[in-house]
């Protein structure tokens, strides 16, 4: 697994639209660093899916949420996955947290956005299988990938995801108390798979009410996704 | 009869998996397996008499998630479950109706959180969590206790502290991902470091892998411990089939890769995932005939963190000698004695990367300081230093309640700086060493004082390594320091100080270790005399030296030794360091820069330098008035204006920090507590995301505020001591989650109660200004800009 940031991403994430050579650089410098420290681990599980009205039950557990019940319509099967870059990361932005805070902010950004872009190729490998009907024997599609605290999917079920997955002894993943991951650079989701080609909502700012938020996603014309 | 009398008299069988068997008895994915110890105790005796049956001396209790933090959700209470759990052990250990002793281990698995810093959970709860499954197994009747599957160091180190109370045998064990590193950093070497000063009575791998991925990393282990060796692999690598997971290497070739290990050296060999009583049955048949193979004594003196092991030399196993930087220590530094006197841990955390990035590989800690309470300044130096370095530590204190503070928290194996020959020094130290762990420094002084002849030292040395010895602490956890006595006041200081290294090697077989500077105490250029000192030192064999990583003598006369004297392969280190030295001359545009324009551009280097040259001819206050105000605020209204983005604004931040620093070196310090302007920030309690909080930091530090910074996950009470003990004008609270937004309101709501006079401002992602005076906030701050305008607003005032 290769740690593949997307710079123009890490860049948005720093809120940076027209970026300097200077801020290039560093944000390259952050790159190579975080190459260096990251060590990305996945876990997932496959299993079958009932979707319900504002309930999603698998593995013998139930999802209470309207929003993931909506997302999951259709769906016969669905893969839980977590992916973590690891506590390297994570030591690495708290030692330049200290010690240069410019560096320490890019680190942030371009991890967040490796990430994503790892979290996005695994998508697109578990799709090329699903199409061929290696994950349930027929061919499959997948719905975009949906994590704890999108919509109204409560983040407090990070812990029964990890749970599910074994996370914590496999790859090391936990949630805090607050059900922040921990490390902190990593994600949970749920990926349905549908017997009949699903219509991807294209990214989770669609999905949160927060219209305000300063790294919300818009279209080619400024208005919110 | 313990199993300790049975260790190293044959190999041992220990059981296989017991989470999938019970998965295939209808145990439900994500259920506490704990449950059914209560539920359906006859499938749980089953499992094990199975295991018993077919080979096993020892099994597990079905206990491995049974800690309070872990089985929280449980319908059931931890005695209940544990007890349960060693009777249905024990029960089938009597059904099984061997001639052989059958044991019963009580299962140990990890808390399924990470531990500070990394995640929530304290390294003390996470000792309680431990005992309260370890008291109660004992209670119960285990025969020992086995620590498995283990993917963190620091909360291992918590697990065995913990067992260790019972008295009972502990057996520990790692699980390894494919690099044989553990899931938070840490190889082979850091766990044999850890464990066998831990005094753990076996120790090992389990999970991760097969027994063929493990191979290399089983070598490393028997290769650095002298502690029984247990290898409990998986039954290969996991392959979803059908939706189950199944394992890939079938029942025979299990056995014989663990035949294997045993012919290696062995002595403790089971299972883990995927791996069934036909798994143990197979094991027990190919290795019934293997003679154990006893470890030979190991003799290496390792320290590690919680990432990296340091290999410090010594007679039996020479090797590179190791740098220890001294310059965490508030003796003659004026500015790191207020920052302490201050509770301001920044200067020793910068401090302490500096070094690593000089090239020292062990750092020297010391906090001592008459006015402040040393036991908790070091356990929070040693926290927070951990924090961003991952060197190995050498806890230096004279008092042994510091001593132990700092032992207890840190996450590996210290160096532990110091012991004397003195009666009361070894009976302070030396039960510290035997129950935290850690490698000690042996002064050569005593009640009579310091001997002037080398043979007076060895003496002191051969009392000290054979007290130790009687404590259980091996000789190769000791290096002897002979003590370098400045010249000044005994002309043969040097002479005596370098036989004495070679006369303590030769004769009691330890590394040797001494505190550089000394040398050259009350004469000009010191750095010369230190530089040759240690070369000399260094020719006669000393293990390591403690010293100034930013000298340049110290660094030519180390990097020297080690390209005459075969330490430094292709001489990488001595052609990178001393390759291409000569002074480039600033390129043409650099030489039009000014400090200004260095602080605009965010040139940390320029800036510094430029500083230092306006120095020479202007006033330290002039210059910060004239050249980075003005600076800061052009970068400051360019990113308010969107002009400039924040990395822009940072890195300009980084360079005036840079210069400032040269100049506040001229200040000095009185001038700068006239105008000290405290403000107080905080990551709220529950919240581990501070990267907004340090960007705020290290912006109001840039506008001369000063920030005591309490770091995250802070308690409400926390945050209203500290605003009252420093007269705080301003509290700055940062979150980033809506789930600890609640804990930034009872924060806010505790110091309107306590009464405290100062303005609250708060920022994170999911706040706004409505929320923000919703939850009693003064100001909600969009960005660290605002931040500091807020700041300038109330402290104008």
């Amino acid at each position: 697994m290769t740690v593949r940031p997307d710079l123009p991403e890490a860049l948005r994430y720093l809120g940076v639209s027209a970026p300097d050579d200077a801020t290039l650089r560093l944000v390259e410098k952050a790159e190579g660093l975080l190459r260096r420290h990251a060590e990305p681990r996945f876990v997932h599980r496959l299993c079958d899916v009932l979707v319900r009205a504002g309930r999603v039950e698998l593995l013998g557990r139930a999802f209470e949420s309207e929003s993931l019940s909506a997302h999951l319509f259709g769906c016969t099967h669905a893969v839980l996955f977590a992916m973590t870059l690891g506590a390297g990361v994570d030591r690495l932005i708290a030692r330049y947290a200290q010690t240069d805070i410019a560096l320490a902010a890019a680190l942030q950004a371009v991890a967040a956005a490796a990430v994503e872009a790892a979290c996005d190729d695994y998508c697109r490998r578990l799709a090329e299988q699903a199409q061929r009907g290696e994950l349930t024997g027929h061919a499959g599609y997948l719905t975009a990938r949906f994590s704890p605290g999108y919509g109204d999917l409560p983040l407090h079920c990070q812990k029964d995801v990890l749970e599910l997955l074994n996370a914590p002894v496999r790859i090391g993943l936990t949630a805090t108390g607050s059900f922040m991951l921990a490390p902190g650079k990593s994600v949970t989701a749920f990926v349905g798979i549908s017997p009949v080609p699903v219509q991807n909502c294209c990214c989770a700012c669609q999905l949160c009410g927060k219209k305000d938020c300063a790294f919300r996603k818009t279209d080619s014309n400024g208005a919110n996704l | 009869m313990s199993i300790l009398d049975h260790l190293g008299k044959r190999v041992l069988i220990l059981d296989g998996a017991t989470g999938t068997l019970l998965q295939k008895r209808g145990l439900l994915p994500g259920k506490h397996p704990e449950d059914w110890n209560v539920e359906r105790p006859e499938d749980i005796r089953a499992v094990h008499q199975a295991y018993f049956e077919a080979g096993s001396d020892v099994v597990l209790t079905n206990t491995f998630g049974a800690n309070p933090v872990k089985l929280s959700g449980s319908r059931y209470a931890l005695e209940r479950v544990v007890s349960a759990a060693v009777e249905h052990a024990k029960e089938a250990a009597v059904r099984a109706k061997a001639s052989r002793p059958l044991f019963v281990a009580l299962d140990v698995g990890p808390t399924g959180k990470l531990l500070r810093p990394l995640g929530d959970l304290g390294f003390d709860e996470a000792v309680a969590a431990f005992s309260a499954l370890c008291t109660a197994g004992a209670k119960a009747g285990a025969d020992l206790i086995f620590i498995e599957t283990m993917g963190d160091l620091y909360e291992l180190k918590a697990a065995v502290l913990a067992a260790k109370e019972t008295g009972l045998p502990v057996f520990a064990t790692v699980a390894p991902d494919s690099s044989g590193r553990l899931l938070t950093g840490g190889d082979a070497a850091c766990v044999v470091a850890l464990l066998s000063s831990l005094r753990v009575d076996a120790l090992g791998f389990n999970c991760g892998m097969g027994p063929a991925q493990m191979r290399p990393f089983v070598s490393d282990l028997l290769g650095l411990s002298d502690v029984p060796v247990i290898v409990k692999p998986n039954a290969g690598l996991p392959k979803a089939q059908n939706g189950e997971t199944a394992y890939d290497v079938g029942v025979s070739d299990f056995a014989l890769e663990l035949a294997g290990f045993a012919r290696q050296g062995a002595l403790l060999l089971g299972g883990c995932c995927g791996t069934t009583s036909e798994h143990i049955r197979a094991l027990w048949e190919a290795v019934r005939g293997i003679p154990p193979k006893p470890a030979e004594k190991k003799q290496h003196t390792l320290v590690c963190s919680y990432d990296r092991a340091v290999f410090i030399p010594n007679p039996h196993t020479g090797g590179a000698p190791v740098f220890i930087g001294e310059r965490i220590n508030p003796t003659g530094k004026p500015r790191l004695k207020a920052a302490l006197q201050d509770g301001d841990y920044g200067l020793l955390m910068t401090e302490a990367v500096a070094q690593q990035e000089q090239g020292a590989k062990i750092l020297d800690v010391n906090v001592g300081l008459p006015v402040i309470d040393e036991p908790a300044a070091l356990q929070k130096a040693v926290e927070l230093i951990q924090s961003v370095t991952d060197l190995p530590l050498q806890l230096d204190s004279a008092n042994p309640e510091a001593l132990e503070r700092a032992m207890r928290v840190y996450n590996g194996k210290p160096l532990v700086n110091s012991v004397s020959g003195k009666q009361s020094s070894m009976r302070a130290v030396f039960p510290l060493i035997q129950k935290y762990g850690g490698a000690v420094i042996a002064l050569t002084l005593d009640e009579d004082g310091i001997p002037g002849t080398p043979e007076g030292r060895l003496a002191i040395a051969r009392k000290i390594v054979q007290t130790a010895e009687r404590y259980g602490i091996h000789r190769r956890d000791i290096l002897v320091d002979p003590l370098a006595l400045a010249v000044s006041a005994d002309p043969s200081a040097a002479k005596v100080a370098l036989a004495t290294i070679e006369l303590v090697q030769r004769e009691l077989g330890v590394g040797t270790v001494i505190g550089l500077s000394n040398i050259s105490f009350g004469l000009p250029a010191r750095d010369v005399l230190n530089g040759a000192f240690l070369s000399a030192a260094l020719s006669q064999g000393l293990s390591a030296f403690i010293a100034n990583p930013s000298s340049e003598a110290v660094q030519r006369a180390y990097c020297a030794h080690m390209a005459l004297f075969d330490l430094d392969a292709s001489f990488e280190q001595f052609i990178a360091r001393f390759a291409n030295t000569k002074a480039q001359a600033p390129p043409a545009a650099a030489r039009d820069l000014t400090l200004q324009k260095a602080v605009e551009r965010g040139l940390a280097e320029d800036a510094a330098r430029l500083a230092a040259e306006l120095l020479q001819a202007r006033q330290p206050m002039d210059i910060i008035d004239g050249e980075l105000i003005p600076a800061l605020n052009a970068v400051g209204k360019g990113f308010e204006s969107g002009a400039l983005f924040l990395p822009q604004l940072l890195m300009s931040a980084g360079a005036a920090k840079a210069a400032f620093e040269v100049l506040r070196a001229a200040i000095g310090d009185a001038s700068e507590k006239s105008a000290k302007k405290p403000v107080v920030l905080a990551t709220v309690k529950g919240d581990i995301h501070d990267i907004g909080k340090n960007i705020v930091k290290a912006l109001l530090q840039n506008y001369g505020f000063f920030v005591v910074d309490l770091g995250k996950d802070v308690p409400p009470e926390d945050v209203v001591k500290a605003a009252r003990e420093h007269n705080a004008r301003l509290v700055g609270l940062s979150a980033l989650m809506t789930t600890t937004v609640p804990a930034m309101e009872e924060t806010i709501k505790m110091i309107r109660a306590a009464g405290i006079p100062c303005r609250v401002v708060v920022g994170g992602a999911v706040l706004n200004g409505d929320c923000a005076r919703a939850i009693g906030a003064d100001c909600y701050a969009k960005d660290a800009m605002a931040t500091v305008r807020f700041a300038q607003e109330v402290f104008a005032k």
